[in-house]
């Protein structure tokens, strides 16, 4: 049925392709943004912590429908013209970034106190701390909600297609416009969607359960150590 | 193109209808998100595999979806079906759905705090399955769980923009009327924009201090 994949599984290919690519590129802007408010957010200086909690705030706050809009159209109003992907990547990755640094943020608020006490007297840098003490604790704390966001990003993404990117929705409502069977169309990008949330549920699972350090049955110490080095890069050998 | 102060200052009676409006739609969505939510999160407890394993499949779907797709589903395929709703009425069943799901597990998390002694107390008390939930496992799983349930209200809220896509006047949707018909985006999205930040940062703010307040005054269990 040479009409069925034309017309229908082609654009909706086309359509997933544009969805995870509007999802990447959101996602790698809203974890390094949010991994550095967080870093303000927990920061010496009440005036970085005080920026940090206004776009947190912020970012939380508005609707994600009506940033994008007024990104969309007030922008170029203003001189500053971004194609529809930047856009999509910008507003998502801003609006993303705000949950991401509170996720971080609490991951790191909850490696004990005394872990970061203790590294200090035995004089290590404030480099080494993070490095190798305070994040591979934050890490696996920080995973399961990251997780949760992940899927929310990725539902996110849906609103790219008011602004005219085609992504996944937009090709569904193309379709419904042009063919009809609005429930078939809809239940099939309904199951696309599920279908790439349950990878990246799966995808951060396996990585969760390469990541816990502690020596469980099984593993021996140095195995773990092999493991740690090999996520997280080597630091004791 | 700059600020038109005349302009905005001529168009937040409009823009105020439509906050009540929104403001309507995010009440009405939230009640049922609740009373949704309540009935899935108490069937999702429940013993019997297969209606929790509905109640976990109806979550699942409904959270890992857009909402946007369901709304296009409720508003575009139902009427396929002989079910022809106004795109309020979609929009606000759409909100609705979607937000239960989210208060379905919330309710969830709350029961299952619920010590499991209380539930034998009940049993050995020969309390029926009703008083025992009405009188002792809810009155203790809800009010931890209020803030939370505030949180998706406040996410409700902000969803609730995008019942705009399929025709309803809301906040959201005053604004892109008035862009269209003055040609002028900046004053109406700003101020819309504003508005939803300032009732969504209002709310959270509130839900911490309620937080707060409850972790320092929670009852505590009277002893013989």
């Amino acid at each position: 049925m040479p009409t069925f994949w034309d017309e229908i599984a082609r654009p909706l290919a086309e359509g997933t392709l544009m969805t995870l690519l509007v999802f990447i590129g959101g996602i790698v802007i809203a974890t390094v943004l949010g991994i550095g408010v967080a870093a303000l957010r927990l920061s010496k200086f009440s005036v970085l912590r005080g920026i940090a909690w206004v776009h947190v705030e912020f970012f939380r706050g508005v609707s994600v429908l009506v940033l994008i809009f007024w990104v969309f159209f007030v922008f170029p109003l203003l001189g500053i013209t971004m194609s529809p992907l930047t856009t999509a990547w910008v507003v998502i990755g801003l609006n993303q970034s705000a949950f991401i640094a509170e996720i971080v943020r609490a991951g790191i608020q909850a490696v004990p106190r005394g872990q970061i006490e203790a590294s200090i007297a035995i004089n290590l840098s404030a480099w080494d701390r993070f490095r190798n003490i305070v994040f591979p604790q934050a890490l696996p704390i920080a995973l399961p909600p990251y997780a949760n966001q992940l899927v929310n990003t990725l539902k996110e993404t849906a609103v790219v297609s008011l602004i005219g990117l085609a992504d996944l929705t937009f090709r569904g409502n193309e379709l419904r416009t042009h063919l009809g069977h609005s429930m078939e169309i809809f239940v099939s990008i309904g199951i696309v969607y599920l279908l790439l949330a349950y990878l990246l549920t799966q995808g951060t699972s396996w990585l969760e359960r390469k990541m816990r350090v502690e020596p469980k049955r099984g593993t021996t110490p140095k195995q773990a150590i092999r493991l740690r080095n090999f996520f997280i890069g080597g630091g004791i050998k | 193109m700059s600020w038109d102060w005349a302009y905005s200052i001529s168009i937040i009676p409009a823009l105020l209808d439509g906050l009540w409006v929104t403001l309507i739609v995010t009440f009405i969505a939230t009640s049922f998100g609740l009373v949704g939510g309540l009935g899935l999160g108490i069937l999702g407890s429940m013993a019997n595999p297969v209606l929790s394993r509905i109640a976990g499949a109806y979550v699942v779907i409904f959270r890992n979806t857009p909402f946007l797709v369901q709304l296009y589903l409720i508003y575009f395929a139902l009427p396929e079906f002989g079910i022809v709703l106004s795109s309020e009425v979609s929009g606000v069943l759409g909100l609705g759905l979607f937000i239960s799901a989210y208060m379905a597990e919330v309710f969830r998390a709350g029961i299952a705090s619920v010590p499991s002694g209380q539930w034998e107390a009940c049993t050995a008390i020969n309390m029926s399955k009703f008083h025992t939930w009405m009188r002792v496992v809810l009155p203790q799983a809800i009010p931890p769980i209020i803030p939370m349930l505030g949180n998706y209200a406040n996410l409700a809220f902000k969803l609730s923009a995008y019942v705009a896509v399929i025709g309803t006047i809301e906040l959201f949707g005053t604004a892109l009327r008035l862009g269209e018909k003055s040609y002028r985006y900046l004053e109406p999205f700003t101020l819309v924009g504003l508005m939803y930040l300032a009732v969504s940062v209002a709310v959270t703010v509130s839900l911490r201090q309620l937080e707060k307040r409850m972790q320092r005054t929670r009852p505590e269990m009277t002893t013989l």
